[in-house]
């Protein structure tokens, strides 16, 4: 037997070191991180910055998982790529708020010439680091790094293929460079187009902030991919990890990920310096956490808040709300292959959706249900005109009849999950559907959403998920057909070509409205509602303007003059 | 003792090996990977068959599971837990920074739980049946019986909104200067929540442990040699009654880290559990096995302190050699 010694190490003293080793690493945890050697404390930089109005603004927004770095090339929907990225770079063009007008941001100003697109680039712009920001940087940007055969090929290049002059060569690795990029001088660069796209090119470029060549290009090309440990090299580097380097109002100052962006202004923004302090980016990942921090004062700005917490925020005294839904809406995919065929049973399955009921009773009035993919007041286009499908049950059943539906059929639905949330929605559209004879099922793919949407033939006959359209019409022509749920026919793609080269913003609505008339007729997707956005902004934040939208490069805050009321 | 503790230690790693061929299975079985997981929906029309089987090759997600276990496991034995899929950071500076943020509310949680669990179920032996106890004994199982979230829900409105003392959650306040006043706040709320349950089950093993030791003989005989009542409950009574309390304790920190899936995310607090469940709906292969291996890790160990502090609150147990 081995005794216990106690004669090192008595129970008592066992005892008492155990417990101060607990609460030591309590103070050793809880014990702040030592502030970078020669950077000021907040509060000093706040008094030496007494001109400016400052304060510290906290930005709220939903977000369930992390987003890996700061590199902004990747264009994927989502609030790093809508909200995050805007603050520290910028692209050549921006459009207005309610995407009526495009602006100039890093280009002052462009000009088309049948298939050639030239921007006349802002000049004195500098990227964080000091270095000056040139038409090199645009030309590394779009035709280096964004087609490159190495960086991930679902992302982005597919925007130009095709559409710039050897884009497609490039990212297939066909070629050494994109042959359609050319750069004159510092300050001017041209794009030579396979065709002469106007608006849907603008609106293109809206999805790529542009990057610095000088930081990136020190990176080997052949470490851009993913290596052997499956990581993307580029994701990889300090500038993704840490720096996020770009020509926008705002510089990283701490990066936590899933924790918090923090930014401090940008001295040289040709843009102006920012008045505020400091703005942190705090992702919630639970929208009720997000709403607490919003009613406590926490949170200054939240976006994309969840609907059922709207009447909370209405009873606030210390908040605005503002309700700005972006360009998607929630709509059924149907799939043609199946029982879809006819349109008057697509028609049928329309008109049997109480599209007011569901805007009153699950988006608790925020939203308005959705008839047809564009909205009154979009783009100026009064959709007055438009084929709606207002409910009509007693329709519905005598087109499903006159289409040939099977009664004793079970329509399958399908979706990625059944989420809480989501769950009374669908228990609604089930009834609606149940009481004009549809029988409803569903089927869930869960994990295996994107495994079986690529892996056809589908066994359900129709999809739930969400449908975003172009910010312009422009952009709403050249994105409405898709290579596997065309909301078109043959018909409506003939008018697509057509309407894509139109050049005149009149001509563009009103071909916009047409063609949301036949798409409309045809249903090949059944709209719902739209996507609702609820924002909510604390009324110590004070500024020009505030409007928070869900959408790529929109100006929606006034980032140069927003400032925080003491 | 010191060839008991080696032996405890060599224990651990069949152990954990059998934990994680359970888990990598159970893991790699599940439906989905991480690149189903990765894409926007509204990205899915642009990509190909071929893209998704290029994808799958570039992230390891096309070899047999054995295949990647093994890969997984030369690689784990050498200290290198992988990449996140999900981070692109290697999984061990993820858990660690997931850690270093839970921490301090695990201990915070644990000690108070066993600071206040144990001092209630004391003066609740002390006053069996009175209307304190009665209080208490509702206290206990309010802890036991009403979920974790809920009280934390609770905390927020109350103490944070309501009362505005604290924070709603997060680490930091974002803006102000990195201070231990302003860490420590944070920690509060989602410690108390997490302490709540274990408190109620403390107060209850330590008032029915102590009130079986108070009737003991050697009781009254400490009394009758004219012990103050201080010195024979806290020297005579509570040491006997504490070893099925240490049982408790040892096991309270793997519930804890099970609590803090649901706490962190009420808080908003981004730690271990926040981590795993990021990891969970992600698909993160690598990032799920690392949180499994630490916590693991940590069930093992804190089983083997438990079985230390045995021999520290009773002498008479001894771990016998050979």
């Amino acid at each position: 037997m081995q005794r216990f010694d106690t004669r090192n190490l008595s129970r008592r003293n066992f005892l008492k070191g155990s417990a101060l080793a607990a609460a030591g690493g309590v103070l050793a945890a809880c014990a702040p991180a030592a502030a970078p050697a020669g950077e000021p404390a907040a509060s000093d930089e706040a008094a030496m910055e007494s001109d400016r109005m400052g304060g510290t603004l906290v930005f709220g927004y939903p977000q369930k998982t992390s987003y890996q770095d700061l590199l902004a090339m990747e264009h994927n929907a989502g609030n790093r790529r809508y909200y995050l990225v805007g603050l520290t770079h910028n692209c050549l063009v921006n459009i207005s708020a309610d995407y009526t007008t495009w602006l100039p941001e890093l280009a002052e100003s462009w000009d088309f010439d049948g298939n050639d697109a030239t921007f006349n680039l802002r000049q004195g712009v500098k990227w964080h680091d000091g270095e000056p920001f040139t038409s090199a940087d645009v030309e590394f940007t779009i035709g280096r790094l964004v087609g490159h055969p190495n960086v991930n090929q679902w992302n982005g290049v597919r925007h130009f293929k095709g559409i710039i002059e050897g884009m497609t060569e490039f990212s297939e690795g066909e070629a050494d460079a994109v042959t359609g990029i050319s750069a004159p001088d510092d300050h001017t660069i041209v794009f030579h187009m396979t065709n002469p796209y106007r608006a849907a090119f603008l609106e293109k470029l809206l999805n790529f902030p542009i990057m610095p060549k000088h930081l990136l290009s020190q990176y080997p090309e052949e470490q851009w991919g993913i290596d052997e440990q499956g990581q993307q090299g580029l994701k990889n580097t300090p500038y993704a990890k840490e720096q996020g380097i770009g020509t926008g109002p705002f510089k990283v100052s701490n990066y936590i990920p899933d924790q918090i962006v923090e930014y401090e202004p940008f001295d040289d923004y040709w843009g102006g310096k920012p008045q505020l302090d400091k703005l942190a980016f705090v992702p919630y990942t639970d929208q009720l956490a997000m709403a607490a921090a919003v009613e406590k004062g926490e949170c200054h700005i939240a976006i994309r808040t969840p609907q059922s917490e709207y009447e909370r925020f209405q009873a606030m005294d210390h908040v605005d709300i503002l309700l700005n839904h972006g360009p998607s809406a929630f709509a059924w995919y149907h799939n043609l292959r199946y029982v879809l065929n006819d349109k008057r049973v697509r028609q049928g399955l329309s008109l049997a959706l109480d599209r007011e009921q569901i805007a009153k009773d699950f988006f608790f009035g925020t939203v308005e249900g959705a008839k047809a993919p564009l909205w009154y007041g979009d783009y100026g286009i009064s959709p007055d005109s438009a084929k709606w499908y207002e409910y009509n049950p007693e329709k519905a059943r005598q087109l499903l009849e006159e289409g040939g539906w099977d009664f004793d059929y079970t329509f399958r639905l399908g979706m990625s999950s059944l989420s809480a949330t989501y769950e009374p929605l669908y228990a609604m559209l089930r009834e609606m559907w149940d009481a004009v004879g549809v029988k409803t099922e569903f089927h869930v793919m869960a994990a295996e959403y994107t495994n079986i949407l690529n892996n056809p033939p589908h066994d359900f006959d129709t999809l739930f998920s969400g449908y975003g359209w172009g910010l312009t019409p422009g952009g709403f022509i050249h994105n409405f057909t898709d290579p596997r749920w065309g909301d078109v026919d043959e018909q409506g793609v003939s008018m697509i070509d057509e309407l894509i080269l139109v050049d005149d913003p009149e001509e563009l609505r009103e071909g916009a409205l047409r063609l949301q008339e036949y798409a409309a007729d045809l249903q090949r997707h059944c709209v719902i509602a739209q996507v609702p956005g609820i924002h909510v902004i604390n009324k110590r934040v004070q500024s020009g303007s505030v409007v928070p939208v869900y959408g790529p490069r929109t100006n929606w805050i006034d980032w140069v003059n927003v400032y925080m009321d003491a | 003792m010191s060839t008991y503790i080696l032996r405890r230690i060599l224990l651990v790693f069949p152990l954990l090996l059998g934990v994680t061929i359970i888990n990598y299975t159970i893991f790699a079985l599940a439906p989905g990977d991480p690149l189903s997981a990765m894409i926007d929906p509204l990205e899915l029309n642009s990509m190909t068959e071929e893209d998704v089987r290029e994808a799958k090759e570039a992230l390891g997600l096309n070899k047999p599971i054995p295949v990647r276990y093994l890969l997984w496991l030369s690689q784990a034995i050498r200290g290198n837990l992988g990449y996140s899929i999900w981070f692109n950071t290697p999984v061990f500076d993820v858990m660690l920074r997931a850690l270093g943020n839970s921490m301090p509310v695990m201990i915070f949680a644990l000690m108070t739980s066993t600071i206040a669990g144990i001092a209630l179920g004391i003066v609740s032996a002390l006053k069996p049946y009175s209307l304190l106890d009665s209080v208490l004994t509702t206290f206990a199982f309010a802890g036991v019986a009403v979920p974790g979230f809920f009280f934390a829900l609770l905390l927020i409105y109350a103490v944070a909104i309501r009362m505005d003392l604290l924070p709603t959650g997060g680490v930091t306040t974002p803006g102000l200067d990195p201070s231990f006043g302003d860490r420590l706040a944070h920690i509060i709320l989602p410690g108390l929540a997490l302490a709540y349950e274990t408190t109620g089950s403390l107060l209850r093993y330590t008032r029915s442990s102590l009130l079986e030791v108070l009737s003991q003989d050697y009781m009254t005989t400490a009394r009758a040699k004219g012990l103050v009542e201080r010195i024979v409950v806290l020297r005579h009574g509570l040491r006997n009654a504490l070893l099925p309390i240490i049982t408790i304790l040892g096991l309270r920190l793997p519930f804890l880290f099970g609590g803090a899936v649901l706490i962190e995310t009420v808080f908003n607090y981004p730690g271990v559990g926040l981590t795993m469940v990021q990891a969970a709906n992600m698909r993160d292969y690598p990032l799920m096995m690392g949180g499994v291996l630490l916590t693991a890790i940590l069930v093992l160990l804190s089983n083997l302190l438990a079985d230390l502090f045995y021999t520290v609150a009773d002498p008479r147990i001894r771990y016998e050699e050979g």
